[in-house]
């Protein structure tokens, strides 16, 4: 009495329903066009939500700019190309002069010796986790890695304040001008015995993006066939030389995108690179010297900072933003020369 | 348990893990788990709780009287700025019983934008409003300059073996700060202090990083007494120091002149005396060197010259109480000023309610009145009558939407 008719050929089609439910009226043929007809309907609803988060994500960099460059309209007008040369930053003079060579020297050469330090311990450390360490080791040591990238950056900033600094100061930095200060780049000048310095602020730097760097090579390592390492062993190789000539080869792609992320990470940190800078706003010769970085000054003048001076801010802002993107295609071209020469495309 | 076992392998079709399958789960729904994390949630609600009684001040005497509260009881007062005021703000805040002070030191700068952007109902600012923050108000709006405190601001040290009381003049510390002087021994320092063991270290020049009222009241200082600070550097809440690192805040500048050896800084007298820091004798216009206390900063305040009117927004400019004479003068004395619309319905608008306007004058009003009974103890100097008089105008002045206020 109502129920679809058994032998209709409709196979499975032809369960009765739940009880207490007056069974489907419809015949299974209609049933299935219903079904393919929601099928089809989701299936266009969920395109149209992925392409909207795409998109959004398109669009928010673009906003992004837009914004900032509305906002630093007036003093990309009063100051033009002169800003990116300009080597002074003071809100008093008559005429009142900004300009940003003092933050992108700073915030480059922090970023680069950050690099500099952090890829050989991390990848020291994604090797060992990847390739050497006893199983029973690997998990808790990669934990504690990964326990790093957790922790905040301000308190790295007081770590860094209360720790590195006067450690830097009493017996790094002198040690340093005693044996290196011939050359400029460690030479000690007057101001520079504080401990805050561009290469204090690079140390704790390069702590920070460990962690990033060392899970994502890690990752990279961990994707290479045994084959690799197999076949190096097998032409007799050490332990050594066939993790350089297996895994290391093969990741070269993923442990080069892991450093350009970990250089990001470097070129936008605030709070832990304010309090062990120095904040001085003048191009550090030395690396002994105090500097100052584009996202550090931000931070502190950001509060208080009313007009013109807001304005070169958010300029300072702007020029933060090329230079991400400025390195981040900079990597794109030169991962696809190095995926090029073989390996993973990972 | 094994007959247990097989009755449960026997049974498992259908009917969940079986007991050997569990011993195979991680034993993590035990009862011992279970009290772990409770006892960890109970810590935690109790730190909250404390730390929440902390800062609403449950455990601080109040030895105010909080016999009649004047209208407008109970509110909480938003502010926000000057450093050098925020060792008495705090002390305000937990004192003052007929209301909640919330007070965010972040430096003058900051608190004038602040209260630009209508986030607090005060901004402190050592510094008197300049053309730039003057333009800057809302349209149509007029801010109230009220002095609250007079302080004296003390160049701190760090020199081993140098206690207290070190001679420093105008033009050696300009030479300092510019970078002229870079060693402790340098004769120019040497020869005002005969008998005191200078080290031949470099000195580490300190200063503050953000907009900063005691900055703008030491560079002011630094104009006067030397015509190239004048022209190079100038006076200003912010300024391109020539050398020297820079830290955020007062406190900043006193814990890194503390940490680090040979350093100098700047920054209000109490961040000194709390921090156990030594201090300069600073040379005043009668050539004669003096330590900061309340005395002898007292007697900078008494000698201030006709204050402006309130409204006078940027007219406070060429007010200050540096150099006076006196043989026991100090020299860098200032005050330090809350700044407050003066029509709160007109300015803030909806939000603001006349209770909270109410609440706002009280407290103003307690400040600069019971309040000053607190300053002394943080070696801050309190109000003349003269002030305290131009003052409760001043308060009394401010509207709700075209209505008074306050009225005593």
């Amino acid at each position: 009495m109502g129920e679809a008719p058994v032998g209709s050929g409709a196979g499975a089609d032809a369960r009765p329903g739940p009880p207490g439910v007056p069974p489907a009226t419809t015949s299974p043929l209609a049933r299935g066009a219903a079904r393919r007809l929601r099928a089809r309907a989701a299936d266009l609803a969920f395109g149209w939500v992925a392409l909207a988060a795409a998109g959004a994500l398109v669009v928010l960099p673009v906003l992004l700019v837009i914004v900032l460059a509305q906002n630093s309209w007036m003093s990309l007008v009063r100051f033009g190309p002169g800003f990116l040369f300009g080597r002074t930053w003071d809100p008093n003079l008559a005429p009142i002069t900004f300009g940003a060579v003092p933050f992108v020297a700073g915030t480059i050469e922090t970023s680069v010796i950050a690099l500099l330090i952090g890829v050989p311990l991390s990848l020291g450390a994604a090797v060992f986790l990847a390739e050497l360490a006893p199983d029973w080791l690997r998990a808790p040591v990669a934990s504690v890695v990964d326990l790093l990238a957790a922790v905040p950056s301000v308190v790295f900033g007081l770590w860094g304040l209360y720790v590195l600094v006067p450690f830097m100061r009493t017996s790094v930095d002198p040690f340093l001008v005693k044996y290196f200060g011939w050359s400029p780049i460690f030479a000690g000048h007057a101001g520079s015995q504080s401990g805050q310095s561009i290469l204090t602020a690079s140390i704790i730097l390069a702590v920070m993006i460990l962690p990033t760097i060392s899970s994502v090579s890690r990752e990279a390592l961990r994707a290479t066939p045994d084959s690799q390492r197999e076949a190096a062993l097998s032409l007799g190789a050490t332990r050594w030389e066939a993790t350089r000539l297996g895994p290391l080869a093969y990741a070269r792609s993923g442990i080069f995108g892991a450093a350009v992320l970990g250089l990001g990470r470097a070129m936008g940190e605030t709070m832990a690179v304010t309090m062990t800078i120095g904040n001085s706003n003048r191009v550090a010769t030395s690396l002994l010297d105090p500097g100052q970085t584009l996202s550090s000054l931000i931070a502190i003048n950001f509060g208080n900072a009313l007009a013109l001076e807001l304005s070169a801010l958010v300029e300072l802002g702007l020029i933060l933003m090329a230079l991400s993107l400025l390195v981040n295609v900079v990597a794109r071209l030169m991962l696809r020369s190095i995926t090029r020469l073989g390996g993973s495309t990972a | 348990m094994s007959a247990n076992n097989a009755s449960g392998t026997n049974a498992s079709a259908s009917a969940g893990p079986s007991a050997s399958d569990k011993s195979m789960l991680p034993k993590s729904s035990s009862s011992s788990h279970m009290a772990l994390y409770a006892a960890v949630v109970i810590v935690v609600i109790v730190i909250a709780v404390v730390g929440y009684g902390a800062y609403a001040g449950w455990f601080t005497k109040k030895t105010a009287a909080t016999s009649a509260c004047p209208a407008g009881t109970g509110q909480t007062i938003a502010g926000a700025g000057s450093s050098l005021a925020a060792p008495l703000m705090t002390l305000w805040a937990s004192q003052y019983s007929c209301g909640q002070l919330n007070y965010n030191s972040v430096g003058s700068g900051a608190g004038v934008t602040s209260l630009t952007q209508k986030t607090v109902d005060l901004g402190a600012s050592d510094a008197p409003l300049s053309s730039t923050q003057v333009s800057a108000l809302p349209a149509g709006s007029t801010v109230l300059t009220i002095p609250e405190l007079v302080a004296g601001v003390a160049i701190i040290y760090d020199i081993s073996g140098v206690s207290k009381g070190l001679n420093l003049s105008g033009s050696v510390l300009a030479g300092i700060y510019l970078g002229t002087i870079t060693t402790w021994n340098n004769a120019a320092i040497t020869s005002l202090n005969p008998g005191v063991k200078l080290p031949s270290a470099n000195i580490t020049v300190v200063e503050r990083a953000d907009s900063s009222g005691t900055t703008y009241v030491y560079t002011s200082w630094l104009s006067l007494e030397n015509s190239t600070w004048k022209t190079k550097v100038g006076a200003a809440t912010t300024v391109n120091w020539p050398v020297g690192i820079k830290e955020s805040g007062s406190l900043g500048v006193a814990g890194t002149v503390k940490s680090d050896p040979n350093s100098i800084g700047y920054a209000d007298l109490a961040y000194a005396i709390t921090n156990g820091l030594a201090y300069a004798a600073v040379q005043n216009p009668a050539n004669t060197y003096v330590l900061p206390n309340v005395t002898n900063v007292a007697e900078a305040a008494a000698q201030a010259p006709s204050l402006p009117a309130p409204n006078a927004e940027a007219g406070w400019d060429s007010f200050s109480i540096l150099n006076e004479a006196g043989t026991s003068t100090y020299p860098i004395a200032t005050f330090s000023y809350v700044m407050v619309y003066s029509d709160l319905g007109a300015v803030y608008g909806s939000s603001e309610s006349h209770a909270h306007a109410q609440g706002v004058v009280a407290f103003l009003w307690w400040a600069v009145t019971t309040g000053q009974t607190y300053s002394t103890g943080l070696s801050y100097v309190p109000l003349s009558s003269n002030v305290v008089i131009a003052d409760e105008a001043a308060i009394n002045s401010v509207l709700y939407n075209g209505q008074t206020l306050q009225s005593h």
